[in-house]
């Protein structure tokens, strides 16, 4: 039974391991390697780990489709896909901050403390795994909080710079205020079932489902939740923590972070709340209509891509809420099969962002004539661009067509409208950066930012793995398959 | 068996091609274009094969069956959990609307041999979206369909931004953002096709077979409808074709009106229609007085242009209005008026729009007023122009003519009067054409040479290729629009069974 735990015990003594390689290395590159190496590998463990119906002699005991459970701690091939998410995020995030430690590989600074970096993304990954295998609220409430409490340090990183600082400390507040809601609505859960259990609240939810007390919990949790997810109308704090914050640690929140509150939101809603999901489908669907349309409208105007991206993630969420409104198993899928292609899409930008802002701020008139100083990024911009878009045969495309089959599945084709016309708004701001790279080239900036831009070996074979999964991922099933398989 | 692999190489072809593409030097155009040029001749003749063994043994159609059978079949599971297929075959529609598309991507090829820098990236885009409107022609999984469609989203946007002139960077992003809004209806309808058919399929032959519930034909049929008509430029969703037609470089819109919006056409009729008649027959009462409205309003605007791309952008609204004036006659003769008109203008657009390209790099101007007394500088240009501005105001014996008889006949047999009246209307627009085809070729072909007409040269052996085989296929289609139709109807059948059920 032990063995089925076999990631999350990994992943729990890479934070230390991490931190013991800081003490000894120089530079924190010891720390570096440590920490990519070590996710790489939980990676690997949990994409090889034999399922039910994968081999003949699963059954055995190595591991079973059924869920394995020790104590509030649970773990089956469904959740061992979400925490593949988590661990994937988390390595292109440790990947992704590796320059920005370098004396000028950043625009805005040198980060220090790499050690220490490195390990909060860890815990916070640990802090995710921990999130989804909850099978009782107490755990449930631990895995968010060590999910969070990392990210304020690691939002401040920047120490020298005020954005940073501020952004640490917005998301302190507003973390620290949706933490309390969350904890209040578990605790009113609580008093509803009598005890911590997920199958005691179930039952409650089964038995006695029009309790206000048990509402008063939904909704504290769904504010909590929704804080995190970074849904509108909660989504306040995420532009400016996305600005202020490194570029590193923007993609994780964007990527990571926000997978795992999408998990948890399906956990508990495909879980012991589920009787409730047919009177929120009203709410979820406002709530998905509602991130949409501030998200896409609100990115239009954004030129500092970092505060672009916070709104583009916020029309994302919207996009996923649709999938809380149809058949578990079909959205358990199109989500984390979504969450993948954002995530490939999102580094995909996020890796040409750390490369232009070498030399200059991150925003959008930096991207001006990169297809000439650079075919290759500006050839992955726009294959991201027009993934994020949802174009096919693009990876977004399937993604989103997954989500969107998932609520027409149920005949919501109103809401399925609305959807496919926000995303034709957002294929207009998309388009801005293409046009940045590719079309506007007058005046002096083309010729001031005209520098070629050369690659090394590393940076040039990112560009082609990311191009190839963004590719890939969209005219091959395989990965679908790999989820569908695990899915339950 | 190898036929059907041969049918699939169309789409696989471009692609490979702009994948070969890549790994040229940067700075090899010259080796790009010869690559190019070889790759499309080796794709229209391939097309051309294809076509002539169809021809040989077209698929024959049951007597009043809504089946329609195709030729060169393959299908392949592609995404199982979903079942989505990679289902590929032509009947006579999509044969002939193939031969039109190798047809002007080799002619295209040769137009744009004068692209100096980055020609390596044209060709790149030009095979990508070549390749997405032969996928989509062969596609009858209408996900795979969606996904040939939308491929042709990318090359397009940067073709017209990048390569394109005037307002290049506005025309491009409202080009792609009408045709992305086409898209989402069309995915929309597309959704509601799969789960509303009970049997979770994407394939439109066995969409067809379902009877869907009236209810959902009655929303469904003109969000698809409508989603395939902003690409095939019905009014009033045309407002991205003049701007972007204008703008593009002279093989992209050769392309873009000639072949990619026959996309439109196509997908109102082979889904929209096809498989929800009772929709199609509620709803074409609106469809039809728009279609009329753009045939009118298009030739009047054409003829205020003073810039000729905008003429043959409007124009081509007109012309494009004729299309949807067919499908809305609801019956055979109207249907192959559409399909034939939907080949005729892509031969006549493709070729006016080339011989302004060609007349545009030697006087630098596109204003009408400014040319004068072209005819005496470059022979060869100047009756091409007047040939393909016959055909298009539908000289008899040339394409255009065989077409909109179909049209027209269709309309009146029709026999309801608001059918009849709107034919009428439509009839009467061909004085308009008149108008600006006949005065465009006075203003700029003769009279004395001006300016415009100093040290012009005719246009070289390179260039007269492509001309000569588009007024060929013009000629052709005028000539013996006989056999084309009799094919046509086989495959019209099907939809008109399925109409009348």
């Amino acid at each position: 039974m032990l063995v089925s735990f076999l990631p999350d015990l990994a992943l729990l003594a890479l934070v230390f391991l991490v931190l013991a390689a800081d003490l000894s290395g120089e530079e924190g590159s010891r720390a570096y390697h440590a920490a990519w190496i070590g996710l790489t590998g939980i990676s690997l463990l949990i994409i090889g780990m034999p399922f039910a119906g994968s081999f003949a002699g699963a059954g055995s005991g190595l591991y079973s489709a059924a869920e394995v459970s020790f104590a509030g701690y649970r773990t089956s091939p469904g959740i061992l896909s979400w925490k593949l998410i988590f661990t994937l995020a988390s390595l292109g995030t440790v990947l992704l901050s590796r320059p920005y430690f370098r004396d000028r590989g950043n625009f805005r600074g040198t980060l220090s403390k790499p050690g220490a970096f490195f390990a909060l993304i860890v815990l916070c990954a640990f802090g995710m795994f921990t999130l989804v295998s909850a099978r009782d609220l107490l755990v449930f409430y631990l895995g968010l909080e060590l999910a969070t409490l990392p990210l304020y340090a690691l939002a401040a990183f920047q120490t020298r710079d005020a954005d940073s600082v501020e952004a640490g400390s917005k998301l302190v507040l507003m973390g620290g205020f949706s933490s309390a809601l969350t904890l209040f609505g578990l605790s009113l859960l609580f008093g509803v079932a009598g005890s911590l259990g997920f199958a005691a609240l179930a039952d409650a939810v089964r038995t006695v489902p029009n309790q206000p007390v048990l509402w008063g919990g939904v909704f504290f949790i769904l504010g909590g939740l929704g804080f995190k997810l970074a849904m509108a109308p909660f989504h306040m704090w995420a532009p400016d923590v996305y600005q202020g914050a490194p570029t590193p640690v923007m993609a994780f929140l964007s990527v990571a972070s926000k997978a795992a509150a999408v998990a948890a939101l399906a956990l508990l809603f495909f879980g012991p709340l589920d009787g409730l999901r047919p009177v929120l489908e009203g709410f979820f669907a406002a709530a998905a209509v509602l991130s949409m349309a501030v998200g896409n409208l609100g990115a239009m105007r954004q030129r500092d891509l970092r505060r672009f991206v916070a709104y583009s993630s916020v029309a994302q969420v919207g996009y996923m809420l649709l999938a809380l409104l149809g058949e578990p198993a079909e959205a358990k899928i199109a989500l984390q099969y979504n969450l993948i292609v954002y995530g490939v899409s999102g580094f995909a930008l996020y890796f040409i962002m750390g490369v232009v802002g070498r030399d200059g701020p991150e925003n959008l008139s930096s991207l001006r004539g990169l297809s000439r100083r650079s075919p290759g990024l500006a050839a992955l911009l726009l294959l991201s661009m027009f993934s994020l878009a949802g174009i096919p045969p693009l990876a977004g495309f399937l993604g989103k067509f997954l989500l969107f089959s998932v609520a027409a599945a149920e005949g919501r084709y109103l809401l399925v409208g609305c959807a496919v016309a926000m995303a034709v708004v957002s294929f207009y701001y998309y388009m801005l950066l293409v046009k940045e790279a590719y079309i506007t080239e007058s005046g002096e900036t083309a010729v001031a930012a005209g520098a070629p831009i050369i690659l090394g070996t590393g940076r040039a074979l990112a560009v082609w793995g990311l191009a190839m999964l963004l590719l890939l991922l969209g005219v091959v099933p395989m990965a679908a398959d790999w989820l569908t398989a695990r899915a339950g | 068996m190898t036929t059907a692999w041969m049918l699939s190489f169309t789409w696989i072809l471009p692609l490979l091609s702009a994948a070969a593409l890549m790994a040229f030097p940067r700075e090899g155009n010259a080796a790009a274009r010869r690559f190019a040029l070889a790759v499309n001749g080796a794709n229209l003749a391939l097309v051309a094969w294809l076509s002539v063994l169809f021809v040989l043994d077209p698929p024959r159609t049951a007597a009043g069956s809504a089946e329609t059978v195709l030729a060169f079949v393959s299908d392949y599971a592609w995404f199982p959990a979903l079942n989505i297929r990679y289902h590929a075959g032509v009947d006579a529609i999509s044969m002939s609307l193939m031969f039109l598309a190798a047809v002007v991507v080799f002619c295209g090829t040769l137009a744009s041999w004068n692209i100096g820098s980055r020609a390596r990236e044209f060709f790149i885009l030009l095979q990508v979206l070549a390749a997405g409107v032969f996928g989509s022609f062969i596609s009858f999984d209408l996900f795979t369909f969606f996904v040939f469609n939308e491929l042709t989203l990318i090359p397009t946007y940067l073709l017209v931004g990048m390569f394109g002139s005037g307002r290049k960077s506005y025309a491009a992003m409202k080009l792609n953002l009408m045709l992305m809004g086409g898209s989402a209806l069309i995915l929309l309808g597309i959704l509601g096709l799969y789960f509303e058919s009970g049997i979770r399929s994407f394939d439109i032959l066995e969409l067809s077979r379902i009877r869907f519930d009236d209810g959902f034909q009655l929303w469904a049929f003109p969000v698809l409808f409508l989603g395939f008509a902003v690409l095939g430029n019905m009014f009033p969703f045309h407002i991205w074709s003049p701007d972007g037609h204008a703008s593009a470089p002279t093989a992209v819109s050769m392309f873009l009106a000639g072949v990619h919006m026959k996309l439109g056409g196509y997908g109102c009729l082979r889904v929209a229609m096809y498989l929800l008649p009772e929709g199609a027959l509620a709803w074409m009462d609106v469809f039809l007085v728009l279609a009329t409205a753009g045939v009118a309003w298009g030739a009047i605007v054409a003829v205020r242009q003073k810039d000729l791309k905008y003429m043959n952008a409007y124009s081509s609204v007109s012309h494009c209005g004729l299309v949807f004036l067919g499908l809305a006659a609801l019956n055979l003769v109207g249907l192959r008026g559409a399909v034939m008109q939907m080949l005729a203008h892509g031969f006549i657009t493709a070729a006016v729009f080339c011989i302004i390209g060609m007349i545009y790099s030697r006087t630098h101007t596109r204003m009408i007023p400014e040319m004068s007394g072209l005819m005496a500088r470059m022979p060869f240009l100047s009756v091409s122009f007047i040939i393909a501005g016959l055909a298009a105001l539908g000289l008899p014996g040339l394409a255009g003519f065989a077409a909109e008889v179909n049209v027209f006949l269709g309309g009146f047999a029709a026999a309801r009067p608001l059918t009849v009246v709107c034919t009428s209307l439509a009839v009467m627009s061909i004085v308009a054409t008149a108008i600006y085809v006949l005065r465009a070729t006075n203003t700029i072909l003769h009279g004395p040479p001006n300016a415009s007409a100093q040290g012009v040269t005719d246009a070289t052996w390179l260039e007269r290729i492509p001309l000569a085989l588009l007024l060929a296929c013009i000629a052709a289609m005028g000539l013996f629009p006989g056999p084309i139709a009799h094919l046509l109807d086989q495959a019209l059948l099907p939809i008109l069974a399925n109409l009348d059920r």
